[in-house]
Formats: C-alpha cells, structure tokens, sequence
C-alpha cells in the first residue's frame, strides 16, 4: 500500500520538485515522517490526522510512513500537508493513482478541512512546468499568482474536498461551506462509507470559474506619482533622467525639505515597464519572500523599496534560519532608495558592495548558500553635512572636521559605484509660489521622461546586443576604450580635466561612462565636449 | 639674583603639575624672585602653599635639578623669554595681566615692525576665506607681521597666505609649542616653526584644553597694533579677542558683510560700535601705516635704514607691491571680469555669481530663458576649468 504523490519546496529562490511517498502497512499504528523536515513540515502530520478526521476520514490503525525526497534537501514551509493527505488517501486505496502522477499539490491544511495559501508557488509551479507536470492543485489564495506560470493547468482548491474531488475525476468542484465534524464519526460507519458519502451528498459541478484565470498584465505605471508635481530641481530632474537611461547609481545630496525623497520616488515612473519575463523574475523573488497574495498577486510594476535607515544587515541583504531574500533582492529589477542614507550602519553599507557589483547576492549559511539576484538601481538621498545645509553658512556651523566625518560614512568603494551625485537645491518661497505654473511647460514630465529613457535604452540594446553588457554603467574599464571612445579635442578637454580637477582613474571612467548616456540621451553617435562638461558636473 | 637662575626658576615651576599662573605669581610675590621661591625651605612655602603643593614643589626638587626643565627645552629648540629680556613685545608688557613667561618655537616678532592680527571663525565662508586671503596678503606685502592663532578656518588661512608671500607670521597657541592643534593644519606648524613663530605662555606638553583659549587671545591682541575681524558670528571666540584688544587699548578693523549673512553679523555690530570698516586691503593699509608712524615715530626711522641696508628686500618686496596694485583692487575685480567674458553665455553666468555658492538649477532659474540646463552645465563646467569659478559641495558654484 504505497502512494507517491508531487509537490515542491524552495531552496533559496530554486526551486525543486518533492515526491511525497506514503505507505501504509500493518504494524503498531503510528505515523512517521522522514526526510530532513523542519518542525513546520514535521507539524503537518497532527495538522493532516486532524484535518482528516474533521472531514470524516479517519486514518486506520496502521503503520503511517511519509518521506518526502529528495531526502538530503532540508525541507521548510508548509506546502506539504496536501499532498501528504492525498498520498495517504491514495495509499489506502480511497483516491485513484492515475492523476497523481502528473498533478502537482501544494497547500497547508486547516484542522476544518481548508486549504491555506503557502508563499513561493510561483518558482515551484514554474520548476513543474519543466518537469513536464501538467496540473497543479494550488490553494485559492495562490490561484492568481499561480495563473502567471505557462502551460500548466492550475486548479485552486478552497478545501481538501475539493481537492479529492478533482483528483477523482471531476472538473472541478465547489464545495458547499464546511460544517465541521465535531462529533466523532460514527463507530459503525467505515472510512470508505465516510469518503463516498462526504463526496456524494451534496458536490454540485460546476466549471472553473473565471476569475482565476490570467489576468492580463496591466501597467497602470500612471498611478505613480509624476515629476511635474516637483518645482525647481530642474538639474536633479535631468540627473534622474540620465541615471535611469544608463541604470547609474545616483546620490542626490542636498538640505533638509530639498524633496531628495519627492525625486526618488518618481523615478520608478520614468522606468520602462517590466517585460513580462522581469516580471516573472521579480514576482518570483516576491513569492519567495510570501509577499504575494491576493491583493498583490504578481509584481507588473518595477518595485521601490526604500527601507529606514534603522535597518539591519540581514534585512538588507537576505538571511535568517530560513534564508529569505532581504531588501536588496526585493528590489531587483527595481528602485532602492536609501534615504539619509550616511545615517545607515556602516555594516549595511558596506553590504551593498556586492550587489552593486555583481547586481546579485550570495548568501551562505552553514549548511548551503544561496544566491539571489539584485540587480537594482541604488537611490541614495543625503544631507551634505550633519546640520543639512552645507555650504549654506549662514545657517551651517559644522567644522570642516565634521564634514570629512560626515561624508566619510559612505566609504570610497561605495561611492566610486555611484556614478551620479547631484545637490538638490534648497526651496526658496518664489519657487513654491511663482514658478508651479511655468514649471508645467519644462520638459520634466514623467511621460515624456519615460519616451527618453526609452530611445536611449534601444540604442545601448543595440550597442550592446551580443555581450555581457545591458547597460551604460555594466562597461568595465577594459571596455571603456571600445564604447566610450574620445576623439582629439575631446581627449584633449579630458585630459586638462582629469589635471586640475584631480580626477581619478576611477572616477575618469565613471564620467565617461555618464557622458556615454548623456550622449545616447542626445541621440549622438560621438561622445562630444558638451556631454562629458555635463558628465562632470556630476562627479560630486 | 641672577637672570638665568630666575628663567630656570620660572620655567620650573610652571612644569610642577597644578601649578598655574595665579599661583606661580603668589610665589613671586612672596618671595620676591622665582628662584628663592623654588629654593625655599619647606616652612616658609607652607605658608602660602597648601600641603599637597608643597610636596610637589619638594619632591620635584628632590627628583631633579632645578635647571633641567629650562635645559630641556633648549635641547627641543624651544627658547622660553621673560619679560625681562630685551625680545619679550614691549607692547605685551603693558597689557592687563601680561603673561610671566613665553615659550617659542621659531622667531619672535620684531618688536620695531608693526603687526596686526587678523582673526575670525572657524568655520568660515568663501567669502571670509577670500578676503582673508586678500588682507593677509597686502598686509604681508606691507612688510607688516600678521599674527593669529593657528586655528582652522580665518587664523590659518591668512598664516598661510602671509606665509606664501614670504612675509612674517607667528600663531598664539592655546596649548604647549610642542602640540599641533588643530592636527590638521601640521603644514602651516611646521612651516612656521622655522619660518615664522609658534608662541605659547603655557609650558610644553600642555593639552589644548578649552578653557586655555580665551586667555591666549589676550597675548594675540596685546602683540598686535591693530586687529582685523574678517568674519565673526555674534557670539564666538572672535569677540573675546576683541574686548580684550579694546580693553588692551587696540584699534579694530572690522570687515563688513551682507546683513542678512550671520557670519557676517559680528563684525557688521563691530563696526556699528565704532570698529573701522575694511573697504580695501589697500586703504587699510595706508590708513594703518599712517596712524602706526605717527603713534610710533621712532620706528619709521627704523624702517627707513632697515630699508637702505637691505636694498635687496626691499627691491623684492616693492616689485611685490608694484605687481599687487591691480590685486588690492580684486575685490572689485571680479564683478568687473564681467566685461572680458569669453562668451555670451559666460557673461550672462557671472553677474548670478558670487561668494555664496549657488546650485545648478539656482542658476539655471535667472537664466530660464537664455539657455538650456545641458549647456549650461557645459558651460559652468568649463569655466570651473579655466578657474573663472569654482565648486565646492559637488555643484555648488561661486567666485572669488
């Protein structure tokens, strides 16, 4: 009396398929799980023996054993407690094999009987439709999210009746409101009398409904906010236009109430819209995390995370006993805004290193690592001295000692990746007053901010199409040469440049590689003067 | 009672820890010489000691000889000076509660030239850091000595620049000769120490405590003819030095600013007391020579034959003078570089600029309608390289 039945567990953000193989055999009743289980999965069998008996079956006096393999991967969560009690049922010979083979199962069971909805069932799901499954049995919660996987067909269940029910054959079945069995099933009635009748009585058919079915991927990127609410700024405005057509880092510097948080947080706006393979990538990380439900089913917009500045490492980069992706994962593909950002612990800014450079995180653990993508752009807002208002005397007062342990917060390694740094003015009353109006005829709108980004994306697409590169700011130094090539006079204004500003070799490459986006910007083959004088000027 | 054993005496009792001005000068005036005060028996400084200074004084004598504090200051090639010898500022003699004794490290002012001090804040603006600049250097050129304290912001930019012009300078030191303080400015020490003067009333080793700068303000301004306050805010340490520069009988100059500019404020209430405006390094200093020569008559024979004997320095410093006519006129130099823009751009950019720094879009908002933001940048870029303006913070733009 043995059954194997399918469904799958995480391991950092891979995912792995699981056969959940029960037997029942004649012995001293009990029942036994192995297969490297965390005390959430080990708790599934009171959770499966209760919830079994609620519904009216209850378990014969046997001997129970429940593997679930591969038996060296540590298994975490609580998607297994279906799957478990369908491979019981089936082993007792109550639930036909034949669909088991290809039907995947996930979901955590209520004592009544319900199905609860279980994070990460989107990587698993994708992980079945390459193993070539062709069902999936998921929990209603997750139905929307699950919907988002290709080729599978996906049956919610709101309980585990339903769940039967579909296993035995029917298309799918609505299930009437559970009344809880509170009182003990009836001595004389035996299991099999037990499940024919709960699955007799009172299951009218009916078709899967519509609304789990895809939704179509929307972007209402017009809901966030647009940068013609910010007045002035005109030079921060075009900053951010130029660090999200080339994905540079940028560092927006400037006093208190400048609106160094109003710019970050339309900059998601000017981003293209996630392609639907990004936004598969990110939602997986997403439904990883469990921040999937089912107001927010699937991430179509590109994220932004800006998280205090009280934050710690692990929430940052990932981790915990059950490492789950941290801030720097979430924000794949997306926005990290890191406002005020010296006051950050040391420790967390320097975990940014990696990230940056890799544009993914590695996290290793005693007993496996994982690696998760974080391929963010960094948005970092700060005051340029512990007061806020330097170079403002009149109204600053720190030494210059302060300012050089201020600005030394933010180490040289991480600074040398941000590419742009830019001072956001200080708002003086004709600003709010006078100039709102005017400032609706600039150019700085998000929609069209956005059309920029846009054609200057196209062309590094094309640039780049057949390397490693994505981006302006991905050349490496060896590269520099090959894509930011300088003609005589511009060598020239580079090289006068580089002397008497003291530039360094590091920093020499970074304006390169921004005056390569500014040139794209421009729709301009040749990186000309006036781009590189514009690259300076945001060296910081 | 001899001269050298009183210099020993002194220099040994200010090493005694606990030991302080007060108290030293408690001795002397008991015993009459520092010497026989360091010398005298146990029962005679009980009377004015309490018990656990005497036993200092008693068990620092018995440890070591009297004269080896002062011995080993020579060998550090620090001199220590009372008010006796003939190099001790005749003008610090007769302030208030003159200090009893000097530490130096390098060369005393010349007590027959005039000096002026020239102090301010710390934490200056460009436009304090400018005409710093400015004053010190006419001043220096003037073959005046500029004293100051060794302080960041004003006091060691106007060293520095009358430093470069190879002028006299000597910094008032709030803790021992032997100590750099601010660490930062370890250039500037060194260089005065064989160049100009490092002077200190307080022994070596000393820390710079807080509580020892207001009183070595008073030796800034009682070696100094004249003061000048470049920029102070209204409480600070700069107005200490100037009560005591009036209490001290100096005259002050005062450099005016923008009244709304809190670091400006100060000296604007200064001058509103009767401090003389700074309008021009050039009048200043005129207008400083003329009333030093008629206070001081004797000393302009001095410079006179100082000036025929050392022809050489003097041709030196005339051609100095001769080629900063134009300059000690650069205060107004930069509004009127206006006029030799190279392009019309840049002609539109200058008159929005001055010493306080503006930002890019600040900029860019006077001149809306001229230009666009990108070539704006390209040309404020450029006139950073060429050395038009300059940027400090990232982009925040001004002139000097």
């Amino acid at each position: 009396m043995y059954s194997i039945t399918y469904s799958g567990g995480l391991s950092g953000i891979q995912s792995f398929i699981a056969g959940v193989e029960v037997d029942v055999s004649p012995g001293i009743p009990s029942f036994n799980m192995v297969g490297s289980l965390s005390p959430e999965v080990r708790e599934a069998r009171e959770r499966v023996r209760v919830c079994l008996k609620n519904c009216g079956i209850e378990l014969p006096p046997a001997l129970i054993t429940v593997n679930i393999s591969p038996a060296n991967l540590q298994k975490y969560g609580t998607a297994y407690d279906l799957p478990i009690a369908v491979g019981i049922l089936s082993a007792i010979g109550q639930l036909p094999a034949d669909l088991l083979n290809d039907t995947l199962i996930i979901g955590e069971l209520n004592l009544d009987g319900g199905v609860r909805h279980v994070k990460g069932v989107l990587p698993i799901i994708l992980q079945a439709v390459k193993q070539g499954f062709k069902n999936c049995i998921v929990p209603l919660e997750n139905a929307t999210e699950a919907s988002h996987a290709e080729n599978i067909n996906i049956l919610p269940v709101k309980d585990i009746v339903q769940a039967i029910g579909i296993l035995q054959g029917e298309a799918f079945v609505e299930s009437p409101d559970i009344a809880i069995n509170t009182s003990l099933p009836n001595e004389h009635t035996s299991n099999e009398h037990n499940i024919n009748s709960s699955l007799t009585l009172n299951m009218p058919l009916t078709p899967v409904p519509d609304k789990y079915t895809k939704n179509k991927i929307t972007n209402d990127i017009n809901l966030s906010p647009d940068f013609s609410d910010i007045v002035g700024q005109e030079a921060c405005k075009r900053a951010a236009l130029i660090a999200v057509a080339g994905f540079h880092h940028l560092l927006i510097t400037g006093p208190p109430g400048s609106g160094k948080t109003m710019l970050a947080k339309r900059i998601p706006g000017i981003m293209p819209p996630l392609s639907p393979l990004e936004s598969l990538e990110v939602s997986t990380i997403y439904s990883v995390a469990g921040l999937l439900n089912e107001s927010r089913p699937y991430i179509e917009k590109r994220p932004f995370q800006s998280p205090h500045h009280s934050s710690t490492r692990q929430s940052l980069s990932g981790g915990g006993k059950t490492v789950r992706p941290g801030i720097v994962s979430l924000s794949h593909r997306g926005v990290l805004f890191l406002d005020e950002f010296p006051e950050f612990s040391r420790d967390c800014i320097e975990i940014l290193r990696e990230p940056l450079e890799d544009k993914q995180i590695q996290l290793s653990r005693v007993q496996c690592s994982f690696t998760y993508p974080a391929d963010f752009m960094l948005v970092a807002a700060a005051n340029p001295c512990p007061c806020g208002y330097y170079p403002n005397r009149n109204l600053c007062n720190c030494s210059e000692a302060s300012l050089i342990k201020y600005r030394s917060k933010i180490s040289g390694p991480i600074k040398d990746r941000i590419d742009i740094i830019v001072y956001a003015e200080a708002l003086s009353a004709e600003h709010l007053t006078g100039l709102t109006a005017q400032n609706n005829n600039t150019c700085y709108n998000s929609e069209s901010m956005r059309k920029r980004v846009m054609e200057a994306r196209s062309i590094q697409e094309k640039r780049f199409e057949n390397t490693n590169f994505k981006y302006n700011s991905d050349i490496t130094a060896g590269y520099i040469n090959k894509y930011c090539s300088l003609n005589t006079r511009e060598l020239e204004f580079m090289k006068n440049a580089y002397n008497s500003m003291q530039l360094s070799a590091r920093s020499y490459h970074k304006i390169l590689k921004v005056s390569r986006t500014i040139a794209d910007l421009d729709g301009s083959l040749e990186i000309k003067e006036q781009h590189l004088a514009e690259a300076l000027c945001y060296r910081g | 009672m001899n001269y050298i054993q009183e210099k020993e005496a002194l220099c040994f009792l200010q090493a005694l820890n606990g030991f302080n001005k007060s108290l030293i000068k408690r001795l002397f005036k008991e015993f009459d010489s520092y010497y026989s005060a360091a010398t005298a028996t146990k029962k005679a400084l009980s009377k004015i000691l309490s018990e656990k200074e005497v036993y200092i004084l008693l068990s620092a004598r018995q440890r070591i000889d009297i004269s080896l504090p002062f011995e080993n200051l020579l060998k550090q090639n620090i001199n220590f000076i009372i008010p006796s010898d003939h190099i001790f500022p005749d003008k610090l003699k007769l302030i208030p509660d003159p200090p009893l004794g000097l530490y130096i490290k390098g060369n005393m002012p010349i007590s027959t030239k005039p000096s002026i001090a020239i102090i301010g804040a710390r934490n200056c603006s460009p436009y304090g850091s400018h005409m710093a600049k400015l004053f010190a250097r006419e001043i220096a050129l003037a073959d005046v000595q500029v004293i100051s304290g060794l302080a960041r912001g004003i006091d060691s930019i106007s060293q520095n620049e009358a430093l470069s012009v190879g002028g006299y300078t000597c910094a008032v030191l709030g803790c021992g000769v032997d100590i750099c303080y601010p660490a930062e400015n370890k250039e500037l020490y060194n260089a005065l120490s064989t160049q100009g003067g490092l002077i200190s009333e307080y022994p070596p080793g000393t820390k710079p405590l807080a509580y020892l700068f207001p009183p070595r303000n008073r030796i800034i301004s009682g070696m100094a003819d004249a003061i000048i306050v470049i920029e102070a805010r209204i409480k600070s340490g700069t107005s200490i030095t100037v009560n005591m520069a009036l209490e001290q009988g100096r005259d002050i100059y005062a450099l005016p600013g923008r009244v709304c500019d809190n670091l400006s404020l100060g000296c604007n209430l200064l001058i509103k007391d009767g401090a003389t405006p700074l309008i021009s390094p050039k009048d200043f200093i005129e207008e400083f020579m003329k009333n030093y020569y008629s206070v001081n008559p004797a000393h302009k024979a001095d410079a006179n034959s100082n000036d025929n004997a050392n022809s050489n320095s003097n041709a030196n410093s005339n051609a100095n003078s001769n080629s900063n006519a134009n300059a000690s006129n650069s205060i107004s130099s930069s509004i009127s570089s206006t006029s030799n823009a190279s392009t019309t751009l840049e002609a539109l950019i200058l008159p929005t600029l001055d010493f306080h720094p503006k930002t890019i879009s600040e900029i860019y908002h006077s001149l809306k309608d001229h230009t666009t933001l990108p070539s704006l940048m390209q040309e404020l870029t450029s006139m950073t390289l060429k050395g038009k303006i300059k940027c400090v913070c990232g982009s925040n733009y001004y002139i000097e």
